[in-house]
């Protein structure tokens, strides 16, 4: 019995490691928006310092191109840089902490009940349902970025000089748009199940708080 | 806390750690039972006075702590009482 005790004791541990590293992808959404904020910032800033040269010193295709280039790896850096900071602060999560308290047994399985902080998990999954939804909705977004911006550049670089045909931005937009969705797709589908999942957390959760506020827990 | 001062509201979490080793060992003497559970030999003086009242615990004139039939049960009802609430809990698959 205290075997099962425990194993339950740390499956809810887990599911509340989960929680806190979700959680985390939500609080690391500030320092993603701030490096795409810079990258874009970085970006318009070197256009615009080629937009003055050109009308000062005149333009040439050599400028066009390395300029392009390195914007293009700029957005392509800010993305990866931003990803990466997200991962590195959600692989920091310390997690099962709980692991040598639990192995006492059932007092431990007690204490580690008795330091649960319930306001603070209720709210670490309601954060973590915004930071896991967000954060698939923002890479769902770059991908539709990255593909307008590599299908544009390969309807100027390709269809535009081999074949002398343009795409128009609405259907760059459209078709990137699908490329983004077909990509993403399973991506998104796994998001909102696990949204739904971390609304019956916190439901099972809550009930399970009350009921042990009413049996008087602490003796 | 005053040294003198009984215990009025127990700490789960000790008592269960405190019946857990009586159980393991059968009989301990009260200098060894706090070194197995870790605690200031005050305070589980503290505790088994109060274990003691309750039926939980013996003590002899040899100082050994033993199990009561009372004590062991109590923990057996503890480890399914909180079960029943845990046990009941169905967690979604977080991935």
């Amino acid at each position: 019995m205290e075997q099962l005790l425990s194993s339950k004791m740390a499956e809810l541990l887990n599911v509340l490691d989960q929680v806190k590293r979700y959680r985390e992808i939500a609080a690391s959404m500030i320092d993603f928006a701030i490096i795409i904020s810079a990258t874009a910032v970085a970006v318009l800033i070197l256009n615009v310092s080629r937009n003055l040269w050109t009308v000062f010193y005149g333009g040439s295709v050599a400028l066009g191109t390395i300029i392009g280039n390195v914007s293009i790896l700029l957005i392509i850096l800010g993305i990866v840089g931003g990803i990466l900071r997200v991962t590195l602060r959600v692989n920091a999560v310390k997690l099962e902490e709980w692991k040598s308290t639990l192995n006492e047994g059932t007092p431990g399985a007690i204490k580690l009940l008795q330091e649960l902080r319930w306001e603070t998990i209720f709210n670490d999954i309601r954060y973590a349902k915004l930071g896991f939804s967000l954060y698939g909705i923002i890479i769902m977004i770059l991908c539709w970025v990255n593909g307008a911006v590599f299908l544009y550049l390969l309807g100027v670089a390709f269809l535009g000089h081999v074949i002398h045909l343009s795409l128009n931005p609405i259907a760059i937009g459209l078709i990137s748009l699908v490329f983004a969705l077909a990509l993403r797709n399973k991506d998104l589908r796994e998001r909102y199940e696990q949204a739904g999942h971390l609304d019956s957390l916190l439901w099972e959760l809550r009930w399970f708080e009350s009921e042990f506020r009413r049996a008087d827990f602490k003796t | 806390m005053n040294s003198e001062e009984p215990i009025s509201k127990p700490d789960l979490y000790v008592l269960a750690r405190v019946i857990k080793v009586l159980k393991e060992r059968n009989k301990l003497n009260r200098t060894t039972l706090a070194t197995y559970t870790g605690l200031s030999y005050d305070r589980l003086i503290k505790y088994l006075a109060w274990m003691s009242d309750k039926g939980l615990v013996q003590c002899d004139s040899d100082d050994d702590v033993f199990l009561t039939k009372l004590g062991a049960e109590t923990y057996d009802e503890l480890v399914k009482w909180i079960l029943q609430y845990v046990g009941k809990l169905r967690f979604p698959k977080l991935s």
